[in-house]
């Protein structure tokens, strides 16, 4: 949001453009808020930083880490309100190659227990205004029903 | 002649003996048949063709000019050195494999022989493309077609319209797979989201978390954290590179891990780093 805006919260924001990307798992979250914004899409975020300085969209909706970082690009702009959505953070890997998911998977269960998980997510989690937090393993396999999304 | 197109048999029942290797998942026993050297391998086999038809070349230079007398016809003729016949495989590999996003190899485009495992090679050179010798028996092992995309392929130069389709041997994937040093992860990334896939404009280097994952991986995959393409596109574009990518039914480790890096656009992925946001 603007710095100067009066909105606290998502609440705040109905029938307000908020940007986001396309393919972005925001767009379904923001239709599902009750105040009803209005979903913009745009390709990139920095894109969608663009359209917020140029007046097009009155906000920007994604997670915390990616809008600190948007923040700190902008010393107008302010991060508002709380949490809407969970968004967990993953790798996709092309259509057809479970080997290569199993493959990549290790590689986490690895990156976990030799704590190189927590020293990547380091840097994001010292950024103010982003809250990175971890979750178990959500798969020690895969799963060749879901697809890369 | 005789003794360029009978090189040319031995070597064409070389190659098809590894590629029955590979057939058979065999590909351990083909790959060592297509690195050996000596006589009796692929490698010898090439290798005796390749001087087989340097003296055809000089035979054929020495006719044309005995008939037209011509000074300009001296500039016919192969010198070939010591571009062995598994350079050049890598090369012809590199090319069958370049499927956009998916493939790995040092040389996606095929446009140059690369290292070469038996030092480094020298360029054919020939001037007149319309004057080489001729092989007798069209179709046959010495079809000259055949043998000019042969030496296309040597060249690492891309088919002429007439040749023949490229021929992609199968036990070249297997090389090109187990080939250390001629992989690399190919990765979508984002080159503008600030904390995760972000271009340093003072480095030229993209970093942020995605990256460092990618490295992890990478270091796993080569033993080298760099063996990565890093290939800047929005998460749309990542989402459908990886929906589209080509995949290969050998299934043969490391050749087409396209990945790509996304945020909050990776619900159901398969794979999930245990970070979340909010």
């Amino acid at each position: 949001m603007r710095k100067d805006s009066t909105a606290r919260g998502i609440q705040d924001l109905g029938g307000k453009k908020v940007c986001t990307t396309a393919g972005s798992t925001a767009i379904p979250h923001l239709n599902a808020v009750p105040s009803k914004p209005v979903p913009y899409i745009l390709a990139d975020f920095t894109d969608c930083l663009v359209a917020f300085q140029n007046g097009e969209v009155d906000a920007i909706a994604t997670d915390d880490a990616i809008l600190a970082g948007l923040a700190a690009q902008d010393p107008y702009a302010k991060i508002i309100g709380d949490r809407f959505s969970d968004e967990p953070y993953g790798i996709g890997s092309a259509l057809g190659h479970p080997e290569f998911t199993r493959f990549v998977n290790g590689v986490l269960d690895q990156m976990r227990a030799n704590g190189n998980l927590d020293a990547a997510v380091q840097p994001v989690a010292d950024f103010p205004g982003s809250h990175p937090r971890p979750l178990p393993p959500p798969h020690t396999g895969t799963d060749p029903g879901a697809g890369p999304t | 002649m005789n003794s360029a197109v009978a090189a040319f048999r031995s070597f064409l029942a070389a190659h098809a003996n590894i590629e029955q290797l590979d057939s058979n998942g065999q590909a351990q026993q083909a790959i060592a048949a297509a690195l050996a050297a000596g006589p009796g391998t692929a490698n010898g086999a090439f290798d005796t063709f390749d001087q087989a038809i340097q003296r055809v070349s000089v035979l054929t230079q020495q006719s044309s000019m005995a008939t037209s007398g011509a000074p300009g016809a001296t500039s016919r003729g192969w010198r070939s050195g010591s571009v062995s016949p598994s350079s050049w495989w890598q090369s012809s590999c590199c090319t069958g494999s370049s499927g956009g996003l998916a493939s790995t190899g040092e040389t996606v485009d095929g446009s140059s022989v690369g290292p070469g495992r038996a030092g480094a090679p020298r360029r054919l050179q020939r001037d007149d493309p319309d004057r080489r010798p001729r092989a007798p028996g069209p179709g046959g092992p010495g079809d000259p077609v055949a043998v000019r995309r042969i030496v296309r392929q040597r060249r690492g130069e891309p088919p002429a319209p007439g040749d023949a389709p490229r021929s992609r041997p199968d036990a070249s994937r297997f090389l090109h797979a187990h080939d250390p040093g001629h992989g690399r992860l190919v990765a979508g990334v984002s080159a503008d989201t600030k904390l995760f896939g972000f271009l340093n404009p003072f480095d030229g280097q993209i970093e942020g978390f995605d990256i460092d994952v990618l490295h992890q991986i990478a270091q796993s995959i080569f033993g080298d954290p760099s063996k990565i393409e890093y290939r800047a596109m929005t998460g749309i574009e990542r989402i459908n590179k990886i929906r589209t990518a080509p995949s290969t039914s050998s299934g043969a480790p490391s050749r087409s891990p396209a990945i790509a890096a996304s945020r909050s656009t990776s619900r159901r992925s398969t794979s999930t780093p245990a970070t979340r946001c909010w």
